[in-house]
């Protein structure tokens, strides 16, 4: 069975930018596992995803279960960040659910009852089936990021894309993730979610891959996070507990 | 021969090239602060403030129609504003709902009632009017057409704006977030920029038609903006290009079909719109630093 | 006057003048549903760039007609094939400068606006100057006049504009999707690229059929006032595309009607007038985002 992810030699190089945003990564995921990509601010944590997922332009070599992504855009779901939408657009929580059926529904097909009903059932494993009807900017941001985790199950892939989707949710909404994420693990699914929190990496992570627009190491969260990686990481030393 | 050129070509190019200074250096704000399709609508708002000054004032008095124009203007910048925080409308709508509303409203006016009373039609605020610029008496600066007069007072004017509030324009289009923490007055600022926008689109408007001014607040600030990489460089190579645009555009339009035997003269505001968007062009495909196509 | 005026407003004013007004009609329909989504994919001024950029291609569609002996230039298959080519071209200009430079989006779309309508100017004074003085009748291109239209002109109109609403109902799941979150739409698979060009056809469509009867320079009024009204009354997409619709064509109802009737209103000024009007309404009295809810909150708050 090959890997879910793997990743050799990957470069990203944003137009007029001096610098690469990521040089010669390599990079294999283990299956079922959930995976951190940590980093400092503008270490590339981000582009990584976008690069594997063929968002922006790369360089190198990306297999997703041993094929080329564009044969295989069924089995991954992508979760982006917050700031990603225009959260003022006249659509309801379970319309941006029910758009992850569209791979399912097909090109040019309606959306049915049917489908809504699906909808609303990923809607309710994320508690938010009473909202299913708001316009999603009169919800507060961990509701929203919930939706757009609802949207994200409703694919039912088998590798999972999210981009710091604990970045600042309330306390109900960290706790619904993260039985989703464990959720998702039991049922053999592999998770690669950009994380912006030292502090928690140990707690919920099985591996971490340490990026600073090249990749300082990879490896189950324990080995990853040595004072020694995270300096190098971090260019100063990081106090942490974790080690 | 030559009197014909002092009448007519003179103070046209005149015209042209004070016209795209003073669009071009004010363009390099807009450009830098994001605003660049202000000068786009300004441009399009102001033939209602005409039409209204006109009905105002009862006759053709440029005062009034001038003053009616920056009325106008910055009575859009209000409303588009408004409809912004108010309505929640992003900003391309909001400035695309007010601009055309307000040359729908000119246009009605112009067509209906004073059309036939003004010499300003909407063909004019269409095509632009430069080759009516007219020195009667070449040489006696006494009869020098009032467009010349008011567009070089407006680049003066300009001139010692950016002059005295160099630091502030530039701290403020550089970093609006970094200029208000500091301290700087960003909203004054930005309310005597939309001014001096408005300003000089209403007087390159009477004097040269629309195309000039849109043209003008973008094409050469762009060329610059490819070429340059600090404030002092984008504003004096945009004015020079500005200029050239105006200078080379004419020459094209109004001049070089004669010499080449034909009969007529072709449109000089379309021209010299095509000139600064051929320099443009140049400037984004061969720049040195950063042109599209350099090795 | 109000006579006339209430029998064209019945469709009562004879065949020509029905078959007119309902190919405005459904004109403001088609640019209801798709203005609704430029504005969601917030393209409103890029719809500006496109409409301005027609004005070269009817002016070498009028000297390409005039070659090949056209009906004296005014063929208008010709001259909307030429708009429809300038505007694609205005469009990829826009594109190209975006992703291609450091120039920013409104700079692109500013500078192509007016370098297309600038070039336009001066083609329009050649054709002015090869006619020596007989008029090529292309100003009304420019701000649109509806007795002008003949009767094969509005069929084509109504003909193209239903296939335009039925291509966005087609598509609406899609368009919805690349509106609401195009990074999002690419990583399931979508195709963005071909979704934005199809909504860029769908848009140059609108605005050359509209040409004849708002013009180039007030068609994107007609865009993007319908979408921004029904904004202020819905929440809800769908709901949104259909009051756009209907508010697109209430405005050239009552436009194209005032404009038939009364001496001398030029058509597009006056349509685009009448959907200022009901966006004016919406933005005082409507819930939530209107005025004076926004007033009052503002003062409860």
């Amino acid at each position: 069975m090959p890997a879910p992810l793997s990743v050799k030699n990957l470069s990203v190089h944003y137009h007029l930018q001096d610098e690469p945003a990521l040089s010669s990564v390599d990079y294999e995921a283990t299956p079922g596992h959930l995976t951190a990509i940590i980093g400092p601010n503008g270490a590339g944590k981000s582009t990584f995803l976008k690069a594997v997922m063929g968002l922006i332009p790369y360089t190198g070599e990306v297999k997703v279960f041993g094929k080329q992504l564009k044969d295989q855009k069924q089995k991954i779901a992508y979760m982006p960040q917050r700031s990603s939408v225009d959260w003022d657009f006249p659509i309801s929580a379970l319309d941006v659910a029910a758009m992850g059926l569209y791979g399912k529904i097909g090109f040019m097909r309606r959306v049915t009852k049917q489908h809504k009903t699906e909808a609303l059932s990923y809607l309710d494993q994320v508690g938010m089936a009473d909202y299913a009807d708001r316009q999603i900017g009169q919800l507060s941001g961990g509701q929203q990021q919930r939706v757009f985790l609802a949207r994200t199950l409703a694919q039912n892939a088998d590798l999972y894309f999210m981009d710091e989707p604990l970045a600042g949710v309330d306390i109900t909404t960290e706790k619904i993730i993260i039985s989703i994420l464990e959720k998702l693990k039991k049922d053999g699914k592999t998770i690669l979610v950009v994380h912006h929190d030292l502090q928690s990496v140990g707690n919920f992570f099985d591996d971490a891959l340490l990026l600073n627009r090249i990749k300082i190491v990879e490896g189950p969260t324990k080995q990853v996070l040595t004072p020694d990686n995270l300096a190098k990481a971090y260019k100063t030393p990081v106090l942490t507990d974790v080690a | 021969m030559l009197d014909e050129f002092l009448q007519i070509d003179l103070p046209a190019i005149l015209v042209a090239v004070l016209a795209s200074i003073a669009c071009a250096l004010l363009g390099s704000f807009l450009v830098l602060r994001k605003q660049a399709l202000m000068g786009d609508a300004l441009s399009h708002v102001v033939l209602p403030g005409i039409a209204v000054g006109f009905l105002l004032s009862g006759h053709i008095n440029p005062l009034y129609m001038m003053g009616g124009a920056l009325a106008a203007c910055l009575a859009s910048v209000l409303l588009i504003n408004m409809i912004k925080t108010w309505g929640k409308i992003e900003p391309g709508a909001a400035m695309g709902i007010v601009f055309t509303t307000m040359f729908a409203l000119g246009i009605v006016l112009l067509e209906t009632k004073i059309g036939s009373k003004v010499h300003l039609d909407a063909q004019h605020a269409l095509y632009g009017a430069l080759e009516l610029t007219y020195w009667p008496d070449p040489g006696n600066l006494s009869t020098l057409p009032h467009q010349i007069l008011t567009l070089g007072a407006i680049l003066i004017l300009i001139t010692i704006f950016i002059f005295l509030f160099f630091k502030e324009l530039k701290i403020t289009s550089f970093d609006p977030v970094l200029a208000t923490t500091m301290g700087f007055k960003t909203s004054h600022l930005n309310a005597a920029l939309m001014t001096l926008v408005a300003l000089t689109a209403v007087a390159s408007f009477e004097a040269a038609g629309s195309i000039i001014v849109i043209a003008m607040f973008i094409c050469p600030a762009a060329t610059a903006r490819m070429l340059c990489d600090n404030l002092k460089s984008q504003l004096y190579v945009a004015a020079m290009f500005g200029a050239l645009s105006g200078l080379l555009g004419y020459i094209l339009a109004a001049l070089m079909p004669l010499w080449l035997g034909f009969e007529h003269s072709l449109s000089a505001s379309g021209m010299i719109a095509v000139t600064a968007g051929f320099f443009q062009m140049i400037a984004m495909l061969f720049a040195p630093k950063y042109g599209a196509l350099k090795s | 006057m109000w006579h006339d005026l209430l029998q064209t407003l019945s469709f009562q004013s004879g065949y020509n003048t029905t078959l007119v007004l309902t190919s405005t009609i459904v004109l403001g329909m088609a640019c209801g549903v798709i203005g609704s989504f430029i504005y969601l994919r917030k393209r409103a001024m890029l719809s500006d760039t496109v409409s301005h950029a027609t004005l070269p291609g009817v002016a070498l569609g009028f000297m390409a007609a005039v070659m090949f002996d056209l009906n004296d230039g005014r063929h208008l298959p010709t001259l909307l094939a030429g708009a429809a080519l300038t505007a694609l071209l205005g469009g990829l200009c826009v594109q190209w400068i975006k992703t291609n430079t450091r120039l920013n989006e409104d700079v692109a779309i500013g500078s192509v606006l007016s370098v297309f309508y600038g070039g336009g100017i001066v083609l329009l004074s050649v054709i002015q100057r090869m006619q020596a003085g007989s008029k090529a009748g292309l100003e009304t291109f420019l701000l649109g006049q509806v007795s002008g239209l003949t009767q094969n002109e509005s069929w084509t109109i109504m003909i193209a504009a239903v296939i335009v609403i039925i291509a966005a109902v087609i598509l609406f799941k899609e368009l919805t999707l690349i509106c609401f979150d195009s990074l999002y739409a690419r990583s399931t698979g979508q195709p963005l690229l071909k979704l934005d060009v199809t909504l860029l056809a769908l848009m140059i469509i609108v605005v050359c059929i509209g040409l004849k009867t708002v013009g180039l320079v007030l068609i994107v009024a007609l865009l993007i006032i319908p979408a921004v009204t029904a904004r202020f009354w819905t929440n809800n997409i769908a709901f949104l595309v259909v009051l756009a619709s209907i508010f697109g064509a209430l405005s050239c109802y009552i436009g194209a009607a005032l404009s038939a009737t009364l001496p001398n209103l030029p058509t597009g000024g006056m349509i685009v007038l009448s959907a200022a009007s009901f966006f004016t309404l919406s933005f005082i009295f409507a819930p939530n985002r209107g005025l004076l809810s926004s007033l009052i909150g503002a003062r409860h708050a």
